[in-house]
């Protein structure tokens, strides 16, 4: 890049410029790539070499019941709500508020619909007494769908503030503003991070 | 017009069609549990379908495939990093 900016300073620069916010939302999501990577690595190395702790026949595992079906339903939630995202900033590039809202709406209501079958999933562990301290699995499991789960909430509260504000304009006068590009850069992050959490948590028994 | 609306001239595929892949991708990765690979095997398996799909939502989605070029720094970067990461537990382990 800096080759090119001697030879014309003024158009490498205007071509080949990525926005602080888009860069910092990069940069931010980088941090999570590695956040996520350490919590994936210590569950695949543990299932490698402790195969027995994942036996579903050993005692302390007891039956291995995760809800395949409901998991499925959530993947297949959270992909939808990915489309609606990629959508609301379709519209945003449109300068169509309306669409803003609409497809923000949905995604969030996409994003609740997640939570509210995770909480049955949940809860379906829990009234048979499984805990995080059941056996290694369910330490697994817990940590990695709940801190998925933090970053779900955590994304839902400033998409359903701009769904709020979008009729107001305040995300199309300025193109500069790119919230909701950056949101949908999270939000899709999101999804990924579950793309990978379906197959290795709930598939692999 | 500005780079940034140029990036945004669609000529990818459409969101639907990315959109339907990745629900046939889910499936199969459904499907393919009910083979067995063996404890390894599986992992790959799992891994590859969902790198993929990671892929598809990178690119599309996230307009990975029309960004500025100065953008793999942050993202190829971390990669290295994780797979740096990754090879050292390997090690430590097998």
């Amino acid at each position: 890049m800096s080759t090119v900016a001697t030879a014309s300073p003024v158009a490498a620069h205007s071509e080949d410029r990525l926005p602080s916010g888009k860069l910092a939302m990069w940069i931010f999501l980088a941090s999570e790539i590695m956040f996520f990577a350490g919590l994936f690595s210590t569950y695949i190395i543990l299932r490698v070499t402790s195969p027995e702790l994942f036996d579903p026949t050993n005692k302390e595992m007891l039956p291995v019941f995760l809800n395949v079906p409901l998991a499925t339903v959530n993947t297949v939630i959270l992909i939808t709500s990915s489309l609606t995202m990629a959508f609301a900033v379709k519209a945003r590039w449109k300068g169509d508020d309306a669409g803003i809202r609409k497809f923000m709406a949905i995604t969030v209501l996409l994003g609740l619909a997640f939570c509210v079958v995770k909480f049955f999933e949940y809860k379906g562990k829990f009234d048979h007494g499984i805990g995080p301290g059941q056996s290694v699995f369910y330490s697994c499991y817990f940590a990695m769908t709940g801190i998925h789960l933090i970053h779900v909430v955590g994304g839902l509260i400033p998409m359903a503030w701009m769904a709020f504000r979008a009729p107001t304009g305040k995300y199309t006068k300025n193109p500069e503003n790119s919230r909701i590009e950056l949101i949908g850069l999270y939000w899709h992050f999101v999804d990924l991070v579950w793309i990978y959490l379906f197959p290795v948590l709930y598939l692999m028994n | 017009m500005t780079s940034s609306e140029a990036a945004h001239s669609h000529s990818g595929p459409s969101y639907f069609l990315i959109f339907g892949m990745l629900i046939v991708l889910t499936g199969l990765t459904v499907g393919v549990s009910y083979v067995d690979f063996g404890v390894m095997g599986g992992i790959v398996v799992a891994l590859a379908i969902a790198t993929v799909k990671a892929s598809l939502v990178a690119l599309f989605f996230m307009h990975l495939k029309d960004e500025v070029r100065s953008i793999n720094v942050v993202i190829i970067f971390p990669c290295i990093l994780m797979i740096i990461m990754i090879a050292i537990l390997c090690f430590e382990v097998f």
